[in-house]
């Protein structure tokens, strides 16, 4: 079930109905709720991997469980080890299989030797790799005795499966999500109208700014399209946006839609443009994601406390395997390899803490300095997704070669100006409000009743009118 | 708190609820007005649920029937009504929609020229101007059952006021201009025929460019639909003419397997005795003179080939 369907409108209400009026008194029926209704909304897309999310779910809640009875540490390792290689497992054989299966084909064809392994065809279940992803944080973090296992199955399969973040996150932590689970849940008049403003944003950057920037940039990089330099530029520039809005506007819409059921998820994105170096840049975008990766892959392998050259090497890793998380294709690996080349001059310089957390008042001046560093962080991060939007990696350098040939100085063969005037306007309003936890969430709250009613009724209005084709959302193929 | 919060939150609801329900109603009886968007076929469509196309012939087709048969040419030569019912961009899973609804509003008609083309039994695609839904498919059972199958609309589409609306622009905003009368001149749809008074243009080119020939696959839905149709017609006494129209020589020469398909219409007319005009290999086809693609016949074409046309029928009509 997508967030920006009329399904959704209608079920939305429904769970939200019976968790608080008939469901109320009783923590574990509504925890019970959460997961029907979870299981509900993922089965909507397909029911046949409900089973998958099921398996993996149990297979988690027990070996946790075990490792928390062990005192044995190689008893725990050893359990540890069972519950990696079966989550990761089941996302090598889903995500990476054919890509193994090309990738070792077309290194025997360039020894001379072609074998044929016979790719599968596989159905790639939507939201594997977050909730894979959160499973692994809380059997580490038991594991890690970070926190104690939990006895509560439905909680669990609720922290699990939970839907507003389950297809595509943002990836929780069992530190934070799961004790939310284990208390009942008090309603709150203004985080539910919070809520509702958050997700009201969320559909404007989906539904107005990404999928009017998907009809632009799916045409730019058709390989029919034989586009310009300039075009292409203009193509990244729109994708950029798409994928921003895309992604962002589905947390916001996830955060707001819990915080309707009295629960708080983590934030996922702080304003990434308006970042002033790579470092920044990974500070504000997916924060979930790049949070996981230095809890649980960077800091394991040394973070930043051995050499430098140690450090290199682990921003590397952590980039790559980023990389490759986001899509098994060669194209992903080089736009995490980007990234760490990008970052690389920032360990030199000294700047070796990789995600810190964000500091709120720690945003951009409306100066020269600040806004030429932005605007080049921006440009960086632009070329690079290049390679992300790309289908193959040769075509991927053909549009980096032609960005940089002399067809970047003619006039763009198209100009979806609408859409620019809403990227302008999206802009304006995050730069605004960039201190705020959404851009929006501080709009109008001293003004009167009336004011702040048109204006939400206008964004209501401008996304209905100005509504691209719907389109899924990009991260759910992640 | 939490009813403090439903109540509030339904007050806001209400008043969309409310504008979407009148948006609604004005917005479809503006759009219903306009003789040019979503390819003038509302004016075909208007006509044929009010009940004004109790005509002695119909033509029915795709835009090769729309464009290149003129209803008046074909009135004047047989003295006998007629109207263009063809739908532009689409084979005979609308055309026969098209049918159905015709015969459900108005008088059962005693002929039906049935313009032909090499993709008239082909499988659904996608729905092609399906802006010419808009104004009559909020609650339309009908309509809905008939458009499922190409997965195009949802349920919400057909059944909440303004779904169907969100984000078409140019929808809204040519309704907003004929809510002020600023109805364009454009000529639209005149007995649903649609002339086209253009020259020769660079699509054939384009499209030369970039294909190479191409078989046509028939869909045997399609054609399993289409002999039911023919039983259908035979059953209420209606008499059917198939006619191939016009089409410039080298585009016929796209598509690798046209006599097979023709050959299909040939054997058609056979079986459920139907007189079939080919007219595939007419002069007319040799000169881009008379079209303005390879597929569709100008103004100036369509003229001429009705006029041959009409000459044609004659022998058909007074038997």
């Amino acid at each position: 079930m997508l967030f920006n369907s009329l399904d959704f409108a209608v079920f939305l209400p429904i769970v939200f109905v019976l968790y608080w009026f008939v469901l109320n008194d009783n923590i574990r029926l509504q925890n019970a709720l959460i997961v029907v209704a979870s299981y509900f909304f993922y089965g909507w897309w397909d029911w046949r991997f409900l089973l998958l999310i099921f398996v993996s779910t149990v297979t988690d809640f027990f070996i946790a469980r075990i490792i928390s009875t062990q005192v044995n540490e190689r008893n725990r390792t050893l359990l540890l080890i069972i519950s990696l290689v079966l989550n990761l497992g089941l996302l090598a054989f889903f995500k990476y299989y054919n890509f193994f299966v090309d990738s070792v084909e077309s290194a025997f064809s360039l020894f001379g030797n072609p074998v044929d392994f016979h790719p599968m065809s596989i159905v790639l279940p939507v939201g594997i790799s977050f909730y894979t992803f959160q499973l692994l944080s809380y059997t580490i973090d038991v594991y890690r005795r970070k926190i104690e296992s939990t006895n509560d199955f439905i909680a669990f399969s609720a922290y699990i499966s939970f839907f507003p973040q389950l297809v595509a996150g943002p990836i929780e932590r069992a530190t934070h999500l799961l004790p939310q689970f284990y208390h009942k849940r008090e309603f709150s008049y203004h985080k539910s109208v919070d809520g509702l403003r958050q997700i009201l944003w969320g559909l404007f950057k989906k539904i107005v700014i990404a999928d009017n920037c998907a009809t632009y940039v799916d045409w730019v990089f058709n390989p029919a399209t034989d586009p310009s330099g300039s075009t292409i530029a203009l193509g990244a520039f729109f994708f950029a946006f798409q994928i921003y809005c895309d992604f962002s506007g589905y947390s916001d819409i996830a955060i707001g839609t819990a915080k309707l059921f009295g629960i708080g998820i983590m934030r996922n994105f702080a304003y990434p443009y308006f970042s002033r170096n790579i470092a920044e840049f990974w500070r504000r975008w997916h924060i979930s994601l790049s949070t996981w990766f230095r809890d649980y892959v960077y800091f394991p392998l040394g973070g930043s406390q051995g050499s430098l050259s140690a450090t290199i090497r682990n921003i590397f890793i952590v980039f790559i395997l980023s990389g490759l998380w986001h899509g098994a294709n060669w194209t992903f690996v080089v736009w995490g390899l980007l990234h760490a080349v990008y970052y690389t001059p920032l360990l030199f310089a000294g700047d070796r803490k990789f995600v810190a957390s964000i500091n709120d008042n720690d945003v951009p001046a409306l100066t020269l300095v600040d806004l030429s560093r932005i605007l080049l962080t921006f440009t960086l991060t632009t070329l690079a997704w290049i390679f992300f939007r790309s289908p193959s990696l040769s075509e991927a350098f053909l549009y980096i070669r032609t960005v940089f040939s002399v067809s970047l100085f003619e006039a763009p063969a198209a100009m979806p100006y609408t859409t620019l005037v809403f990227i302008i306007f999206l802009v304006a309003i995050e730069w605004i409000g960039r201190k705020e936890q959404y851009a929006i969430a501080g709009v109008g709250l001293n003004w009167k009743r009336g004011a702040r009613l048109a204006f939400y009724y206008a964004l209501l209005l401008v996304i209905y009118i100005f509504a691209g084709t719907p389109q899924e959302f990009i991260y759910f193929q992640f | 708190m939490i009813r403090t919060f439903i109540i509030r939150l339904t007050y806001f609801v209400l008043p969309v609820l409310v504008f979407a329900c009148i948006s609604d109603f004005i917005l479809s009886s503006t759009l219903k007005a306009s003789k040019t968007f979503a390819s003038g076929e509302y004016s075909v469509w208007n006509d044929l649920y009010e009940g004004r196309v109790s005509n002695d012939i119909v033509i029915y087709g795709s835009s090769r029937a729309v464009v290149q048969i003129d209803p008046r040419i074909i009135e004047d030569s047989l003295k006998r009504s007629c109207y263009n019912l063809g739908i532009d961009g689409h084979n005979f899973w609308l055309q026969y929609f098209r049918h159905k609804e015709f015969l459900s509003y108005n008088k059962v008609p005693n002929l039906i020229i049935h313009s032909l083309d090499v993709t008239t039994l082909t499988d659904r695609g996608e729905l092609f101007n399906s802006d010419q839904f808009l104004p009559y498919m909020l609650f339309d059972k009908t309509i809905q059952s008939n458009t499922q199958d190409y997965d195009f609309f949802s349920g919400w589409d057909f059944n909440v006021p303004m779904v169907r609306f969100m984000g078409k622009q140019r929808a809204m905003l040519h309704a907003a201009r004929l809510l002020f009368k600023e109805q364009p001149d454009a000529v639209g749809r005149i007995n649903g025929y649609q002339a086209q008074p253009k020259t020769w243009n660079a699509d054939f080119e384009i499209a030369r460019k970039k294909l190479s020939t191409y078989n046509i696959e028939v869909d045997s839905s399609a054609l399993s639909l289409f002999k039911r149709y023919l039983r259908e017609c035979n059953d209420q006494q209606i008499r059917i003419i198939f006619v191939y129209t016009p089409q410039y020589i080298e585009g016929q020469q796209f598509i690798q397997n046209k006599e097979y398909i023709l050959n299909i219409y040939r054997w058609l007319g056979k079986e459920y005795n139907i007189p079939f005009l080919d007219y595939s290999a007419d002069p007319i086809c040799q000169s881009k003179d008379y079209f303005y693609n390879s597929g569709h016949l100008n103004k100036n074409g369509s003229a001429l080939f009705t006029s041959k046309l009409s000459h044609d029928l004659k022998e058909y009509i007074h038997n």
